[in-house]
């Protein structure tokens, strides 16, 4: 009987998920940014959308092979938990730039310079997560500075979206511009708190196979 | 054929039953998911009656005789075996129902109580020089100190293994094939443990065979062979259908175990039971067991699942008077024959 093509290793589809997680949130900061400065990011928008496709499939043959023999019963509902938040994070950047195109606001310099740089700190956060998770699987010590990373830019996104939702209240802009605004820099600081309850978990994770 | 000689081995034959329905060996490699539970069955059944068929004691057995004074021995008959064997089974079948594992000597203990206290009432002697207080006092420190050898010792193995697993826990790919080199060690250790007490433990059943042997009720060359065999097959069908309980309630219903926790607790256990039987202390497995999952859990912060731990104690506990009060009755309804 010929042997069908080699699979890859179940790890390898982790750390395929964790780029693709990466390459999503890099294209989400791209979209976000040729948004803000006025120019057409429907290429990066697509990306971003075909990122999420890609990644659905990944999440369905890791799935397909988290029950069998290459992976240990106790480590099955961390790996799961991975799975399941890289794809929370993915969907939440698929959402991000849907959003981007439904409305074309009046330019508010201020604003959309603040948006610009949520997102790519949440591009950021994509990179750090992607480290995280190829760590997680070699070396547990060097995913603890990540872990620091990811919380130090989730702080400073958390100040960012006030200033900028003082800003945006005071702005006086129309009710359209206004919401779309709202929702965006929301949207943004909701995938970085996803992503950093992700490393807390997987701080927990550490914690546990390293035995505290 | 004798119908008491046919009631003695349908009467064995149950006991062996019974031995099987309570063992709980391989509660440690089903509950740390070393192997699943269908395959730890599988694998306990082969090994158990590979024990039973080659390495049982070859000696006849009187079930019970060491427990009683030097009257009552003297006075020591068919039926009360057969009391204490039925009423141990009976026990051994219903505790194992509900997934509770107990010990066969406490269950044996309780039952020479029952047929020790309707004998002396029966032919009004003395109750307390029906029994052999020595060893009945042996046998009461191993129900102390079986639960705190089985404890300490795991709790020193579970530290041992928490040290290694620290220096090994690099990532997950590491700390996953460290839990695979412990499945290898676990399955060696559990299966070596699995094929003696399936010897040692049928070795009860087929002392009644032994002793029919010696008095020449039965010839050993024909029969020795057939009836190691059946006593295997049933040691093999009280696993099969009633054992996976207490495997189940042993393995997963405590605390959760990994198969470095599951070695911990597999290898105190085996030690200490080692260690027991080279002195002479007639501690309980099942006890030693129980203590050794609650010591590896109490290391790593884990308390047990009340319910589960209730049932058991409630159990141990049972054991001693309902065993009496059941060899009590039969030995009762006995005692017009003899």
């Amino acid at each position: 009987m010929k042997k069908g093509p080699k699979q890859p290793k179940l790890q390898g589809l982790f750390e395929e998920s964790a780029k693709l997680t990466e390459l999503a949130l890099n294209n989400m900061s791209k979209a976000v940014s040729q948004c803000c400065g006025g120019q057409n990011a429907q290429d990066f928008i697509d990306e971003t959308i075909q990122t999420e496709k890609k990644q659905d499939r990944v999440r369905e043959k890791i799935l397909e092979r988290l029950f069998g023999r290459e992976t240990m019963v106790f480590s099955r509902s961390d790996r799961l938990t991975i799975v399941y938040a890289l794809d929370r994070i993915v969907d939440k950047a698929e959402s991000i730039v849907r959003k981007l195109m439904m409305h074309e606001p009046k330019p508010h310099k201020e604003l959309q310079s603040g948006i610009k740089w949520m997102g790519e700190r949440t591009a950021q956060i994509g990179s750090l997560l992607r480290d995280l998770i190829v760590n997680i699987f070699t070396d547990f010590e060097k995913s603890k500075p990540l872990l620091k990373q990811i919380s130090d830019i989730r702080r400073e996104m958390r100040t960012k979206e006030y200033n900028l939702l003082n800003l945006l209240f005071k702005s006086g802009i129309v009710y359209t511009d206004f919401y779309y605004f709202h929702d965006i820099i929301n949207s943004l600081t909701s995938t970085v708190n996803i992503s950093e309850e992700f490393s807390d978990d997987i701080f927990g994770l550490i914690c546990k196979y390293t035995l505290g | 054929m004798n119908p008491i000689l046919i009631i003695l081995l349908v009467v064995a034959f149950t006991l062996a039953f019974g031995i099987g329905a309570n063992d709980e060996t391989m509660s440690t490699v089903a509950g740390s998911r070393a192997l699943s539970l269908k395959s730890a069955i599988m694998i306990g059944g082969i090994l158990s009656f590979i024990g039973c068929f080659f390495f049982s004691e070859n000696v006849g057995k009187t079930i019970g005789a060491s427990m009683l004074g030097t009257e009552l021995r003297l006075q020591y008959n068919t039926f009360m075996m057969l009391s204490v064997i039925l009423s141990t089974t009976i026990w051994l079948i219903v505790a194992s129902r509900t997934g509770a594992p107990i010990s066969t000597t406490h269950s044996v203990v309780g039952s020479i109580f029952g047929i020790s206290i309707v004998w002396s009432i029966a032919t009004s002697s003395s109750f307390i020089s029906s029994i052999n207080w020595s060893k009945i006092g042996q046998v009461v420190l191993g129900w102390v100190i079986s639960p705190i050898f089985g404890f300490c010792t795991a709790v020193v193995f579970q530290i041992v293994i928490n040290k290694v697993m620290r220096k090994r826990s690099k990532g997950l790919i590491q700390v996953e094939q460290t839990e695979r080199y412990f499945i290898i060690v676990l399955l060696i250790a559990v299966c070596l443990t699995q094929l003696s007490r399936g010897g040692n433990d049928a070795a009860n059943a087929i002392g009644v065979f032994y002793g029919m042997f010696d008095a020449g009720i039965l010839l050993e060359e024909v029969w020795k062979y057939p009836l190691l065999a059946i006593t295997g097959i049933m040691i093999v069908l009280g696993l099969v259908i009633i054992g996976r309980n207490v495997i189940k309630a042993v393995g997963g219903g405590l605390v959760e175990m990994k198969p470095s926790n599951a070695f911990a607790i597999s290898i105190s256990t085996t030690i200490v039971l080692f260690i027991a039987t080279t002195f002479g202390f007639p501690v309980s497995g099942s006890h030693i067991l129980i203590f050794a999952i609650l010591g590896s859990g109490w290391v790593k912060g884990e308390k047990p699942d009340k319910k589960s731990f209730r049932k058991m104690v409630v159990s141990w506990f049972l054991t001693f008077p309902v065993a009496a009060a059941l060899s009590a009755l039969i030995y009762t309804c006995f005692l017009p024959f003899g």
